[in-house]
C-alpha cells in the first residue's frame, strides 16, 4: 500500500483541488496536499531502508489478461526521482501563487505529480506505458491553457512530438511482450521477467531501436529534440520547472529501467551511437543556447544539453556513469527549475524575457541576482556546486568506455562557460535594456527567496556532499553496470 | 597522526567570515564587512605559519576528511595534505594575502561595493587555501576552479565597463579551455590507477604505461598552461588587469597564478617518469618567458607591464620545472609572490596617486607617469627594492631563486642555460625601464609632475613596507624551502651568482640608455615602427588568432542555431505534421457528402476487416 | 430440403436486400426500411442458431435486438420527421453537410 499511495495521493488531491469552490481555497489546498505528498514521499526512505541488504519496496498483484500485472517496486534510483518531482511541485506551486488562475491549473500539477510518480515506480510495462502516455495529458493543459502567447501551437506540437515518440514505445513495447510470448509461452509485461530471458535476433534490434527512438523523444536527443525548446518557453514557469525537471527524466528513466536490463548486449554495442548521441547532445545543445536571445530557450537549450549527459553515463555502462547519470538527473531538475522559476519571476515582473531586455539588475536587484548566480554556476557545472558531480562523474565513467567520446563531452564544460556567463554578464552587470525594466523591477521578496532557498541549499549540499544520495543509488546502479 | 585544530582553522575561519560577511555585514553595515574578513586572513596566517613551522620540525600530515563520492571505479575521498611543498606555499599565500587584505581596505575606500569586493576576495583566498592543501587531484581541481570563479567576478569588478566584463568572461573561457586538461587527466588517472589521491597515484605510477604517463603528464600541463598564463593560453592574464589593482597583486601576480607551477610540483613523481612531458614543459616555459619579457618591454600601461612580466617569471617556474628543478620552481614561486606582490601594490598606490588625473580610469600608462619619485618617494623606494629583487641583484630574494633556476638549467644544458639568462636580462630590462620611466626623469610625453601625485595612508603603506622588507630578505629561507621539500640546502655556484648579477647590471644599463640617455627613445620608436607595435601589441598575433578561434565558436553556434536548427531542422519537423492535414485535406475529396456513399464504404471497410481476420487466423 | 439451409438463405437474401437498400436508394425513409430489414435479417440467423443449440441466451439476444431496432427506428424516422417540418425533402442529396 506505500507504493500505491504515492501515485493514487496525488491523483485524489487533484480531484479535491479541482473541486474546489473559488481559486482561493484550490491554491492553499492544492500547497497544503503537495506538502503532506512530499513529507510522505521523504517518508518513504525509512521503510525503505528498514530491511538492510533488500533495501526495496515492492508491491505485487496476480497476473491478469496477457499477463498485466500490478506491480510497484521503488529502487534508489526511483526513490530519488519520487523525491525530486515532489520537491518541484511544491516548489513550482508556492511559485505560481501570485497568478490568478482557476482551480484546475492546481489540479493540473497534482494529476501530473501522480503520473510521474506512477512512471517511477511501475514495474509492469503495460501500466508503465498507461501512466508515461497520461502524464501528457495535464500538461498539455497546463502549457496550453496557461502558457504565454505562443501557447496553443507549443502544446500541440508538444502533444503530437511526443504521442509519436510514445506509438514507437507503444509498437516497440508490443513487439517485445510477444515475441517474449513466442519464445516463453508466457504472456507478462513485467521488466524483471523480459529482462530474464532476453530476446536475441534481428527482432531484438528492431524493437530496441523502437524503443530507443520511444524514449529518446522524450529525454529530449538529437535530433529528436525540437519540440522542448517551443514548450518550454511557451509553458508557464512552472510548467517548465515540470517539463524539465522531472518529465524528462522520464525518457532517461526508461533507458535505465527498460533498455539497459532487457537488452544488455545491444546497450553494450549501442555505446558509439547513443553514447554518441549523448556527445551530439551535448555539444549542439550548448552550440543552440549560445546564439539564443530568448533567455527561457537558452534554458530550454541548456537542457538538451544537459541531459546529453545522463546518455554519456548511461551509455557507458559503468557503476559511476550510470550513477552520475541518475546524478545529473537530480541536479538538473535543481538547477534548470531554479532557472525557470527565477525567469519566471523576472517575468512576472516585467513581462519580458529576452537576454537584452534587461541590464545592470546586480544593483537594483541584488538578491535576485545572487541566486541567479549560483543557480547558473551549478548550471555550468562549476564544481563545489551540484551541476559538477553528474557531468564529473558521468565523463569518467565513458573515460572507461571510450576515451574519445569522453574528450568530446568535457568540450561540453567550455561551451556551457560560452552560454551561461555572456547572458548573466548581459541581465545583471550590462547596460540597461531599451526600457526601463531594469530599475523598476524590485527584488525578490520572502515567497519568493523562500521558494529558490531550498533549491540552493540543495545545489550547495549535494555538489559538497553527493554521498550520501549516491550511497542510496549504489545497489540499483550496481545492478545495471556492464562494464 | 591526528591533525592538529589549526588545519581547521585553516578552513573554519575563512568560511565562518564570508558567512558572517554576507549574511550579517553585507546586509545590515556593508561599510564593516572586511572586518570578519581581515580577522579571518589573521587567524589563518598564525595557523599557516604554526603549520609551516611544524613541517618543517619534521611533521608532516595526509589525511581522509570525508567520502566525497564512491561507486564503481571512481573513488574519491576528499582531504587534506600538508607537506613541504604546501605548507611552505601555504605560508607564503597567507602571509601575503592578508598583506594584501589590508591594502585593499586603504585601496578600496570610498568605492562603491567595497563590500561585495571583500567577499569575492575572500572567496578566492578559501579556494586558494583549499587548492594548496587538497590531497588529492580532484579537489584540487574543484578549488582551482573556485578561484577561477572568484578571479571572473573580481575581473568584472567594475562591470559596468564592457571592457572588465569581456575580460572577465574570457579569463573564465580560457581557463575552461584549459581544465578539460585536467579533468581528463584526472579521468585517465582514475582510470589507469583507480585513484586520484597523490601518494596513490605515485605509488602507482610503475603500473601506468609510459605512454599513458606522458598523456596525463601532457593534460595536467595544458590545464596548468592556462592557469599559470603560459603559452598558448596566456592571453587571458594581461586582460585581466582590468580588475581593481589588489585583485591584480594578490591573484594574477602572487598567488593564484602560480597555481598551475604549484600543481606541476605536485605532480613532479608522475611527470618525472615521464621525460618527454618535461621537455614540452620546459619549451613551452622558454617561449612564454622569452615572448612575454620581449611584450612587457613595450607595453605602456603600468600594470600591463607588470602582468607581462608576470607570465615571464611563470614561465621561468616552468622551465625550473621542465629541468626537474622542484627547489628553484617552488622558492622561486615564493619569493616571485612576495616582490611581484610589493610591485603591484606600488604600482597600485602610484594609480590611487594618480587617481584626480586619471579621469576614472583604472590603471595608470607611461605618460601618466614619469617623475613620480619627487612626489611619492616612499612608493618609489618599495618599487626600487622590488624591482632590484625580480632582477635577480643580491641579497635580495630575487637574486637566490633565480640563482637556483640558472644553476638547474645549467646542469641541463648550455643552449638552456643561454636562454634562462636571456630571460633573465629580459625581466631586469622591463622593470628597471617601467622603474626610470615611472618614478624618474620626466620626458617632455609625461604628464607625471603636473599631477601632484599623493603618498597613500598607513593602511596601504604598512603592507608595502612588509612586503619590500620580505621581498630583501626572503633569500634566506632558500634552505628551509629545500630541507621542507625533502632537499639538501642549495650550494651556491660562485659562476652563476656572479654571471647573473652581471645580467641584471646589463638589463639595468640597456634600460637606463633607452629611457635616461635618449629619453624619447620609448615614443620614438612607436612613431616610427607603427606595425611593430600593433605586433607586440597583439603577443605577436596570437591574440588575433584565439580572437579568431573564439569567434569561429560564435560563429558556429549561429550557423547551428539559425541555419540549421531554426531554418532546416525545425521547419521540417513542422512540415511533417502540416503534410498530414494537407494528407487528410485531398483524401477528404472522397467524402463527398452522399450518405450512400459512405454506407458503401462502410460495407467495403467491413468486408476487408472480415478478410483479413478470415485470413490470419 | 434441410430447413437450415432455408432459413440462412433467406436470412442472407434479406440482409443483401437491406444492404442494397442502404446503398442505392436516396429517400431517408428508405435506408430506414434496408437498416430495418438487416437487423431482422440478421435476427432470424440468431433465432435459428439458437433453437438448433437450444440455447436461452440467444434468443434473449434477439429481444434485445428487436427493443434496439425498434428505438433506432422511433430515432431514425423522428429525425425524418423532423426534416420533413422543417420544410425540407428527405432525400439524401439534400443532406451535404457531411462533405469534406
Amino acid at each position: 500500500m506505500l507504493l500505491t499511495g504515492l501515485w493514487v495521493a496525488p491523483a485524489l488531491a487533484g480531484l479535491l483541488v479541482w473541486g474546489m469552490p473559488s481559486r482561493g481555497s484550490a491554491r492553499v489546498l492544492a500547497l497544503a496536499l503537495s506538502g503532506v505528498i512530499l513529507a510522505y514521499a521523504a517518508w518513504l526512505i525509512v521503510p525503505y531502508s528498514a530491511q538492510p541488504g533488500i533495501l526495496r519496496l515492492e508491491e505485487i498483484g496476480t497476473a491478469g489478461a496477457f499477463g498485466i500485472r500490478y506491480h510497484l517496486a521503488m529502487d534508489g534510483i526511483a526513490l530519488c526521482l519520487c523525491w525530486l518531482t515532489a520537491l518541484l511541485i511544491v516548489l513550482s506551486l508556492a511559485a505560481s501563487w501570485k497568478g490568478d488562475v482557476p482551480p484546475g491549473y492546481w489540479a493540473a500539477f497534482l494529476f501530473l505529480e501522480s503520473a510521474l510518480m506512477a512512471v517511477f515506480t511501475f514495474r509492469d510495462l503495460f501500466y508503465f506505458y498507461i501512466f508515461w502516455d497520461l502524464a501528457l495529458i495535464p500538461m498539455f493543459f497546463i502549457i496550453g491553457l496557461w502558457g504565454s502567447s505562443g501557447r496553443r501551437k507549443a502544446a500541440l506540437k508538444f502533444v503530437l512530438y511526443t504521442f509519436l515518440g510514445s506509438l514507437s514505445l507503444l509498437i516497440g513495447l508490443l513487439a517485445l511482450v510477444t515475441l517474449h510470448y513466442r519464445a516463453t509461452g508466457m504472456w507478462t509485461w513485467d521488466m524483471a521477467e523480459l529482462a530474464r530471458t532476453p530476446v536475441a535476433g534481428p527482432a531484438a534490434l528492431w524493437i530496441y531501436a523502437a524503443l530507443a527512438v520511444g524514449f529518446a523523444v522524450k529525454v529530449p536527443v538529437f535530433p529528436l529534440h525540437n519540440w522542448l525548446p517551443e514548450a518550454h518557453t511557451e509553458a508557464p514557469a512552472a510548467g517548465s520547472v515540470l517539463l524539465a525537471g522531472s518529465m524528462l527524466k522520464m525518457g532517461v528513466f526508461g533507458f535505465l529501467r527498460v533498455l539497459v536490463p532487457v537488452f544488455p548486449e545491444l546497450s553494450l554495442a549501442a555505446l558509439p551511437v547513443l553514447g554518441g548521441l549523448g556527445v551530439v547532445n551535448v555539444i549542439y545543445g550548448a552550440l543552440c543556447a549560445m546564439a539564443q536571445k530568448d533567455f527561457k530557450r537558452l534554458i530550454a537549450f541548456t537542457s538538451v544539453s544537459h541531459l546529453g549527459f545522463c546518455l554519456i553515463g548511461i551509455f557507458s555502462l559503468t557503476a559511476e556513469g550510470i550513477a552520475g547519470g541518475c546524478l545529473q538527473m537530480i541536479n538538473h531538475g535543481f538547477s534548470t527549475g531554479g532557472l525557470f522559476l527565477l525567469i519566471g519571476m523576472m517575468y512576472e515582473r516585467s513581462h519580458r524575457r529576452g537576454v537584452d531586455d534587461f541590464g545592470g539588475l546586480a544593483a537594483t536587484a541584488p538578491v535576485l541576482s545572487v541566486y541567479f548566480g549560483v543557480i547558473l554556476l551549478s548550471s555550468i557545472g562549476l564544481p563545489g556546486l551540484n551541476g559538477f558531480v553528474g557531468e564529473v562523474m558521468t565523463l569518467a565513467g565513458m573515460a572507461r568506455a571510450s576515451m574519445p567520446l569522453a574528450v568530446l563531452g568535457s568540450l561540453g564544460a567550455v561551451l556551457a562557460a560560452a552560454y551561461g556567463l555572456p547572458a548573466f554578464q548581459k541581465v545583471f552587470w550590462g547596460p540597461p535594456g531599451p526600457d526601463s525594466v531594469s530599475q523598476t523591477i524590485g527584488d525578490l521578496d520572502l515567497r519568493e527567496r523562500a521558494v529558490l532557498g531550498v533549491l540552493v541549499a540543495g545545489i550547495v549540499v549535494l555538489g559538497v556532499y553527493p554521498q550520501p544520495l549516491l550511497r542510496l543509488l549504489t545497489p540499483a546502479v550496481e545492478a545495471l553496470a556492464l562494464r | 597522526m591526528s591533525a592538529p585544530w589549526p588545519i581547521w582553522v585553516l578552513f573554519g575561519a575563512p568560511v565562518a567570515a564570508l558567512l558572517v560577511g554576507y549574511f550579517y555585514c553585507h546586509q545590515r553595515c556593508p561599510e564593516r564587512t572586511h572586518w570578519p574578513i581581515l580577522a579571518s586572513c589573521a587567524a589563518t596566517a598564525l595557523a599557516a605559519l604554526w603549520l609551516a613551522f611544524q613541517v618543517y620540525e619534521g611533521a608532516g600530515w595526509d589525511f581522509i576528511v570525508y567520502r566525497w563520492a564512491a561507486i564503481g571505479g571512481f573513488t574519491v575521498d576528499f582531504g587534506v595534505r600538508l607537506d613541504g611543498l604546501s605548507a611552505s606555499v601555504l605560508a607564503m599565500v597567507c602571509v601575503v594575502s592578508g598583506l594584501i587584505h589590508i591594502y585593499a581596505v586603504g585601496y578600496m575606500e570610498g568605492e562603491p561595493g567595497t563590500s561585495r569586493f571583500f567577499l569575492y576576495f575572500h572567496l578566492f583566498f578559501l579556494s586558494m587555501l583549499g587548492l594548496l592543501v587538497s590531497n588529492n587531484y580532484l579537489q584540487t581541481y574543484v578549488f582551482w576552479e573556485g578561484v577561477g570563479l572568484a578571479s571572473f567576478l573580481l575581473i568584472g569588478f567594475w562591470y559596468p565597463k564592457e571592457s572588465a566584463r569581456r575580460a572577465s568572461w574570457k579569463a573564465f573561457l580560457t581557463n575552461r579551455v584549459g581544465d578539460i586538461g585536467f579533468i581528463l587527466a584526472i579521468f585517465l588517472l582514475l582510470r589507469e590507477a583507480g585513484s586520484v589521491r597523490f601518494e596513490e597515484v605515485f605509488a602507482r605510477l610503475g603500473n601506468i604505461t609510459p605512454g599513458m604517463r606522458m598523456t596525463i603528464g601532457l593534460l595536467l600541463f595544458w590545464g596548468a598552461a592556462a592557469k599559470s598564463a603560459q603559452f598558448p593560453l596566456h592571453v587571458w592574464l594581461p586582460d585581466a588587469m582590468e580588475g581593481p589593482t589588489p585583485v591584480s597583486a594578490l591573484m594574477h601576480a602572487a598567488t593564484m597564478v602560480t597555481a598551475g607551477v604549484f600543481l606541476m610540483a605536485r605532480s613532479m613523481p608522475l611527470l618525472e617518469s615521464a621525460p618527454p612531458v618535461l621537455a614540452v614543459i620546459t619549451v613551452a616555459g622558454l617561449i612564454t618567458a622569452i615572448g612575454a619579457a620581449i611584450v612587457s618591454v613595450s607595453k605602456r600601461d603600468l600594470k600591463r607591464i607588470l602582468a607581462y612580466s608576470t607570465v615571464s617569471q611563470l614561465g621561468l617556474m616552468m622551465v625550473a620545472i621542465g629541468t626537474g628543478n622542484l627547489v628553484g620552481a617552488v622558492f622561486h614561486l615564493i619569493t616571485h609572490g612576495f616582490f611581484k606582490a610589493l610591485l603591484f601594490l606600488c604600482a597600485g598606490s602610484v594609480i590611487h596617486g594618480l587617481h584626480s588625473s586619471l579621469h576614472g580610469a583604472v590603471s595608470a600608462g607611461v605618460d601618466d607617469a614619469g617623475g613620480l619619485g619627487r612626489d611619492l618617494p616612499y612608493t618609489g623606494g618599495a618599487f626600487l627594492v622590488g624591482a632590484l629583487a625580480l632582477s635577480g641583484v643580491p641579497p635580495l630574494a630575487g637574486f637566490f631563486s633565480k640563482d637556483l633556476i640558472l644553476e638547474g638549467a645549467l646542469e641541463s644544458g648550455h643552449g638552456l642555460a643561454a636562454l634562462t639568462f636571456l630571460i633573465a636580462l629580459g625581466s631586469s630590462l622591463y622593470i628597471f625601464r617601467m622603474l626610470l620611466l615611472t618614478f624618474f626623469g620626466a620626458r617632455a610625453q609625461q604628464r607625471g609632475p603636473k599631477a601632484h601625485a599623493h603618498e597613500p595612508g598607513l593602511l596601504m603603506r604598512v603592507p608595502v613596507l612588509i612586503l619590500a622588507v620580505l621581498s630583501a630578505s626572503a633569500g634566506v629561507f632558500g634552505g628551509t624551502v629545500a630541507r621542507m621539500l625533502g632537499f639538501q640546502p642549495p650550494h651556491f655556484v660562485l659562476g652563476v651568482a656572479v654571471s647573473g648579477t652581471l645580467v641584471a647590471a646589463a638589463g639595468f644599463g640597456v634600460a637606463y640608455f633607452l629611457t635616461m640617455s635618449r629619453p624619447s627613445f620609448d615614443w620614438e620608436w612607436r612613431a616610427r615602427f607603427p606595425w611593430l607595435e600593433r605586433w607586440l601589441e597583439c603577443d605577436f598575433g596570437w591574440q588575433k588568432a584565439t580572437d579568431a578561434i573564439a569567434g569561429g565558436g560564435a560563429a558556429l553556434a549561429h550557423f547551428v542555431a539559425g541555419a540549421w536548427e531554426s531554418r532546416r531542422w525545425d521547419p521540417f519537423t513542422e512540415s511533417l505534421a502540416t503534410g498530414c492535414v494537407q494528407l487528410g485535406e485531398g483524401l477528404s475529396a472522397v467524402c463527398r457528402g452522399r450518405l450512400n456513399e459512405y454506407v458503401w464504404w462502410m460495407f467495403v471497410g467491413a468486408a476487408a476487416l472480415a478478410f483479413t481476420v478470415l485470413l490470419c487466423f | 430440403m434441410d430447413s437450415g439451409l432455408l432459413v440462412w438463405g433467406v436470412s442472407g437474401v434479406l440482409f443483401l436486400v437491406g444492404g442494397a437498400f442502404l446503398v442505392l436508394r436516396r429517400q431517408l425513409i428508405a435506408m430506414i426500411i434496408g437498416v430495418e430489414l438487416m437487423i431482422n435479417a440478421a435476427n432470424l440467423a440468431l433465432v435459428h442458431a439458437a433453437v438448433r443449440r437450444g440455447d436461452a441466451e440467444g434468443l434473449a439476444a434477439a429481444l434485445l435486438i428487436i427493443a434496439a431496432a425498434a428505438a433506432e427506428a422511433v430515432v431514425g424516422l423522428w429525425l425524418v420527421l423532423r426534416r420533413l417540418r422543417d420544410g425540407e425533402t428527405a432525400e439524401t442529396d439534400s443532406l451535404r453537410e457531411l462533405s469534406g
